[in-house]
């Protein structure tokens, strides 16, 4: 049970691609940072960013959405108090 | 376990301008810190050394990161590690290294402590969980 943290954008590394590949079943993805970006509009994961939002298990930082001027159109906007829970919830955080 | 203290340690690796990181571990910290939780330390690794120069200016209008990080650390009690070799690449000094060379200068901000990947295995024994920005 691990909560993947993604910072980069997916039209600027492979982060996203290559964390979705490893990604188990009850683990979770935090898009933080320029991964927020993911969340807005379709792009070739957004597809499966968005079977994860259906689970519940995708989340994006607000505070970098509002840094950037960007919506969500799926996941869960969380401030750093529900981040600091998030990774309680899980056993571990891994860093892409 | 959500309502109990949990020990959090943080591996900070970006440096203070260009990348988030330092910001991002800061207000993740804060949040920890006020929902009553216990930083048990943070440990600056690879770029994120540089978010320990006391010689970061940044204009009077704008935040000064290491100087953020110096007093939260001082307000709430808990170590800011700096990895000896990343920051002496790097040209992050303290008094005694400064000596140790033979340098004139030296600028680690107080209170970050120059030392190893052995406190990093130490911090991350010691918390419930670590995490990396």
């Amino acid at each position: 049970m691990i909560l993947h943290t993604v910072k980069t954008s997916p039209f600027q590394t492979l982060a996203i691609n290559n964390c979705l590949n490893l990604l188990s079943e009850q683990d979770s993805l935090l898009l933080m940072e320029d991964a927020v970006i993911a969340s807005h509009a379709d792009h070739g994961h957004f597809a499966q960013l968005k079977l994860l939002a259906q689970q519940n298990r995708l989340f994006v930082v607000q505070a970098d959405l509002d840094a950037r001027g960007v919506t969500h159109s799926i996941g869960q906007s969380c401030d750093y108090a529900q981040f600091v829970n998030l990774v309680i919830q899980h056993k571990s955080q891994l860093a892409w | 376990m959500e309502q109990q203290k949990v020990k959090f340690s943080i591996v900070v690796s970006g440096a203070p301008y260009g990348t988030q990181s330092g910001s991002s571990a800061y207000q993740f910290c804060a949040a920890a810190l006020s929902a009553g939780h216990q930083i048990v330390g943070v440990f600056f690794y690879q770029e994120g050394v540089l978010n320990a120069s006391q010689l970061v200016s940044p204009a009077s209008d704008e935040i000064n990161l290491p100087t953020l990080w110096a007093a939260l650390a001082g307000e709430f009690q808990f170590p800011l590690e700096v990895c000896v070799s990343a920051a002496l690449r790097r040209g992050i000094i303290d008094q005694q290294e400064a000596v140790q060379l033979g340098l004139t200068q030296f600028n680690l901000q107080a209170p970050f402590v120059l030392s190893g990947l052995g406190q990093l295995a130490e911090l991350s024994a010691n918390c419930d969980r670590l995490v990396q920005f």
